[in-house]
């Protein structure tokens, strides 16, 4: 092995443990950003009328409330980010707070009542996200 | 809100402005941005390698001096993309930002990166220019440079991690 090739090998070494000691201050004990967040394996439907909304990047997000059957409640409906809800002709108007949405949806994993817009019907219109 | 330090009201004034609002909300201007932060940081890093790579010893047919004088100036460039735009993605999520441990991580490992930096050129740095063509880098020097390798790939691991902490 070369001169040069040792002192990269070497740099290559340090640079492992830096990235791991790096990895492991920076993962937290809570993450609200788990690495298998959404079980896209399930989906089930939420109708209810939105309650508030977060017309943000780099995920929006709305909580409805669902007014009756097993689902009733509020809950929390991550979306992507805004170019791409805007590309899929989805804009701030469409989920506006008041209005009745049908959502085809996948659960978190570790959270209740969070899951992911897959699917949007808006006044009759339907939305593909995911 | 259960934090009210004053990092987090802080941090939750900067994105509060109109300016971390109207980050957030828009379409294309955050895509770019964090497209100018990538493409920033991905000439910053692979610009710092060459010249780590050549202080550990690889490739010393190259001479030292005129490499540096070739990619200093693309390196601080690079500088010009990151910076402005890592402000601009941190004045959109401030509030989060200043609790977030992989964003601390990242800010840590900068200012010690950036220190490497300086206590190289105030140090071996200045040996090392005058050494005859071809000498294989000092001890401390190649000590610097597997410092600064070890140091952005970390801050380029915090960084990513941000998303997910």
């Amino acid at each position: 092995m070369s001169r040069g090739r040792f002192l990269a090998a070497r740099a290559l070494y340090a640079a492992c443990i830096a990235c791991t000691v790096a990895f492991a201050l920076a993962t937290p004990v809570l993450a609200h950003h788990a690495w298998n967040e959404i079980d896209t394996a399930q989906t089930f439907r939420l109708d209810g009328r939105v309650k508030s909304l977060k017309w943000e990047n780099p995920h929006a997000s709305l909580v409805p409330e669902v007014s009756d059957g097993d689902r009733k409640g509020k809950w929390s409906v991550l979306m992507s980010g805004i170019a791409r809800m805007e590309a899929r002709d989805i804009s701030s108007e469409t989920v506006a707070v008041g209005k009745m949405l049908a959502l085809v949806v996948s659960p978190s994993r570790g959270a209740a009542h969070v899951v992911r817009a897959n699917r949007i019907t808006s006044a009759g219109k339907g939305y593909v996200l995911y | 809100m259960i934090d009210i330090s004053p990092a987090a009201r802080l941090g939750d004034a900067i994105a509060n402005t109109a300016l971390g609002v109207a980050l957030r909300e828009s379409s294309w201007v955050y895509p770019m941005v964090e497209t100018i932060h990538i493409v920033g940081f991905a000439l910053l890093v692979g610009s710092i390698f060459v010249v780590d790579l050549r202080l550990l010893g690889v490739r010393r047919d190259v001479a030292l001096v005129p490499l540096l004088r070739f990619v200093l100036p693309v390196t601080l460039s690079c500088l010009l993309l990151v910076i402005p735009s890592g402000l601009l993605l941190f004045a959109a999520h401030a509030n989060d930002l200043v609790g977030n441990r992989a964003f601390i991580v990242k800010i840590v490992l900068l200012f010690a990166a950036a220190t490497n930096a300086l206590m190289f050129h105030v140090g071996p740095y200045r040996t090392e220019v005058d050494a005859p063509h071809g000498t294989r880098p000092r001890s401390s020097t190649r000590f610097f440079a597997t410092v600064s390798i070890a140091l952005w790939l970390a801050i380029l691991v915090a960084g990513r991690m941000i998303a997910y902490v």
